[in-house]
């Protein structure tokens, strides 16, 4: 049941990314998968086997799975689809609302990993996730800026 | 996830990757730039991206398939042989363009490049840079390579195909289609 869960998570997350009208070029947004993917995995490990600060329920394939969908899908198109928002409009209204829409989705979907017993907090906080969301949308914005001139100074439209 | 340390100097492994790591930027800074700045990115860093999210799926409980490095435990070297990967996409593509293998020697491309990978994974175990778990055997990362190199040249040629850039774009950028 549980994977059922993160897998409807994961399409709905890359279907609101499929579905932009306003979309930044297909290589930037490649490229932006990998570095964020990179970021999230390392993330993942270093909190949850080196530092022990949540504990990943590794008793079963399907909440395992479901982790792996959470870190490698559901979260990293979440942070794409703010990439492209943000950085395809010029009006502040629409980049606070899809930064609020971003923060709080990463909140409620991680707050079901808990619920789900996917993850259980040893001496993670939620202080620490909310600092961690914002680390990481930062870190999507300024890397999503830089390919992003990087393709157009290349010519790279689509 | 139990710690197991297989050693603790800096020794065969650390050199091992620091030494393919050099070698292969060095290469890159040597040879003649036939790519732009965002297909060089593109090419370096989707190696250490597939690199991450297979090792950190594969070696983490509940498979626990293998280790890197020292010990199960992540460590800085372990991160940096990530690195390790970097240049052998740049490589990949480079000599797939230059040698122009498109349409069916595209496979024995491919072919040619996994048994390559499976050769340097097996002189990274000789060396202790990986160590196999619970029946992992080498000939397994084979179906991988030959999968991830696919995707590569899947996502290469989807991203930079020429119909993707503006028509009066001066900068050159090679992409045979």
């Amino acid at each position: 049941m549980v994977v059922v869960i993160f897998l409807f998570f994961a399409w709905f997350c890359i279907m609101v990314q499929v579905s932009l009208s306003k979309k930044l070029p297909l290589s930037v947004n490649l490229l932006l998968f990998m570095a964020i993917d990179v970021i999230l995995t390392n993330k993942l490990t270093i909190s949850a086997f080196n530092l022990n600060l949540f504990k990943i329920n590794t008793n079963s394939i399907s909440h395992f799975l479901s982790m792996i969908l959470h870190n490698d899908f559901t979260v990293t198109f979440v942070l794409l689809t703010f990439a492209n928002v943000f950085l395809t409009t010029s009006k502040s209204s629409i980049r606070w609302g899809i930064s609020i829409y971003t923060f709080l989705f990463q909140i409620f979907i991680g707050a079901t990993l808990r619920w789900s017993h996917v993850l259980t907090d040893k001496g993670w906080n939620f202080f620490m996730e909310s600092m961690m969301i914002v680390i990481v949308m930062t870190y999507t914005i300024l890397l999503g800026r830089l390919f992003q001139r990087m393709a157009s100074k290349e010519g790279w439209i689509r | 996830m139990k710690n197991i340390i297989y050693d603790n100097q800096f020794n065969g492994n650390e050199w091992f990757v620091i030494g393919v790591g050099v070698i292969g930027f060095a290469s890159i800074w040597l040879f003649p730039k036939r790519y732009s700045p965002l297909q060089t990115t593109f090419n370096i860093l989707i190696g250490v991206a597939f690199g991450h999210v297979f090792d950190h799926t594969l070696k983490i409980p509940p498979l626990e398939l293998y280790d890197l490095g020292d010990q199960s435990k992540y460590q800085l070297m372990d991160f940096y042989s990530y690195m390790m990967y970097a240049p052998f996409g740049y490589w990949f593509i480079y000599l797939y363009e230059q040698m122009r293998m498109f349409k069916i020697k595209t496979i024995v491309y491919i072919l040619f490049w996994a048994a390559v990978a499976v050769g340097l994974e097996w002189l990274g175990v000789q060396v202790g840079v990986y160590h196999y778990k619970h029946g992992y055997k080498l000939i397994y990362s084979f179906p991988i390579y030959l999968f991830l190199m696919s995707i590569h040249i899947l996502l290469y040629r989807l991203a930079f195909a020429q119909d993707r850039r503006q028509i009066n774009s001066n900068r050159p950028v090679f992409n045979k289609k």
